[in-house]
């Protein structure tokens, strides 16, 4: 799919504001596939992200009127709503979602697939991040995934920029220590 | 391993995507709410202090100042029921500040003295009266005298209980 301009998205915006929900549904095409993936590797569950990834999109059309243009990208305020939503997940869930995970991953360990995925990486930085607290996963996700700013990841976590830097330190220190512990589990 | 390192990784993460069914699926979801459910704009500040607003609220305060006034001293006097002069609050304190009670006070004071006199005079009449009777009881020949005029032989007629209790009832009553 083509990237729209600012420009395109904010006229989108002023459509959905006075209820034209074909021009939200231009929205939804924009940013649906950042939002999930914020919203996937936070809760680790496909089905999860997936239905948080919807009440995302519902809540943003419900609060339109409330989206004050000031001057960060519309996407900001998306990631703003995934974020509360994904801490209300985990409030509401986080016990449950413990003992799938343990389920899950005692499943595959076993298996020789499990081995090969390890091999390539993907599988082992995704459960590196898994370890992380959640506002070390939001600055490394917004920062080297979605490759936001520090101000627009301030603006999304209510954090100043210093603080991010700090999170973001700490973020990269605990990956390299778990990595390599991954790696050499010997060692 | 390198901090460099460690970032390409991280970037790679970029690869993931939702599935093509579900992108398909809750966007119809999502514009089928969108066109159920209307969102409310809400009420703006600038619109509070807006110009026609501050006159609209304006003219509503004054127009209900207005009615309270009127209600207050012109209708509510109509309205309201009327008392017997003698029953009225007003009335009654006036009266009662502008009355002198030591007349009043003085009157109960002397009858309160005539009424010792009275009890004192009451109980020396008495007390003489039963001197006299005294002295009469023991005069012999008082006594004589009354048993003389005694009618010893006068016959009392026989009376039973119901005219007993006849004669004793007109007596009583």
């Amino acid at each position: 799919m083509l990237e729209k301009s600012e420009k395109e998205i904010r006229e989108l915006i002023k459509k959905a504001k006075k209820g034209e929900s074909e021009a939200f549904g231009l929205i939804y095409d924009q940013y649906l596939e950042r939002i999930y993936r914020f919203i996937y590797l936070k809760v680790s569950s496909r089905e999860e992200a997936e239905d948080l990834s919807q009440q995302v999109f519902m809540k943003a059309w419900e609060a339109m009127y409330r989206f004050e243009d000031e001057g960060l990208p519309f996407s900001s305020w998306l990631y703003r709503i995934a974020r509360n939503l994904v801490i209300d997940f985990y409030r509401t869930r986080r016990q449950n979602i413990v003992l799938e995970e343990n389920i899950i991953i005692e499943a595959t360990e076993n298996s020789e697939e499990r081995a090969l995925k390890n091999h390539d990486g993907e599988e082992l930085i995704k459960k590196a991040l898994k370890e992380l607290t959640e506002e070390q996963k939001d600055v490394i996700i917004l920062r080297f995934i979605e490759g936001l700013s520090y101000k627009e990841i301030a603006k999304i976590t209510k954090k100043n920029q210093p603080a991010l830097r700090i999170l973001q330190h700490r973020a990269l220190n605990k990956l390299r220590k778990i990595l390599k512990k991954e790696q050499f589990p010997s060692i | 391993m390198q901090k460099t390192e460690i970032i390409n990784k991280i970037k790679n993460l970029k690869t993931i995507q939702p599935d093509r069914d579900f992108v398909a699926q809750t966007k119809n979801r999502v514009l089928s709410y969108a066109k159920i459910y209307e969102p409310i704009p809400p009420l703006k500040v600038s619109f509070v202090f807006s110009p026609i607003f501050i006159k609209a609220g304006a003219m509503v305060l004054g127009t209900a100042l207005i009615f309270v006034l009127i209600w207050q001293f012109l209708l509510m006097p109509l309205f309201s029921p009327k008392m017997p002069p003698g029953l009225e609050v007003s009335a009654i304190q006036s009266e009662w500040q502008l009355a002198d009670i030591s007349p009043y006070l003085k009157e109960i004071f002397v009858n309160d003295l005539i009424g010792k006199d009275v009890d004192l005079a009451l109980t020396q009449l008495a007390r003489q009266e039963n001197y006299n009777f005294n002295e009469k009881a023991t005069n012999k020949e008082a006594i004589k005298k009354e048993a003389e005029n005694l009618i010893l032989d006068r016959e009392l007629p026989i009376l039973n209980g119901n005219e007993i209790d006849q004669l004793l009832n007109e007596l009583t009553f």
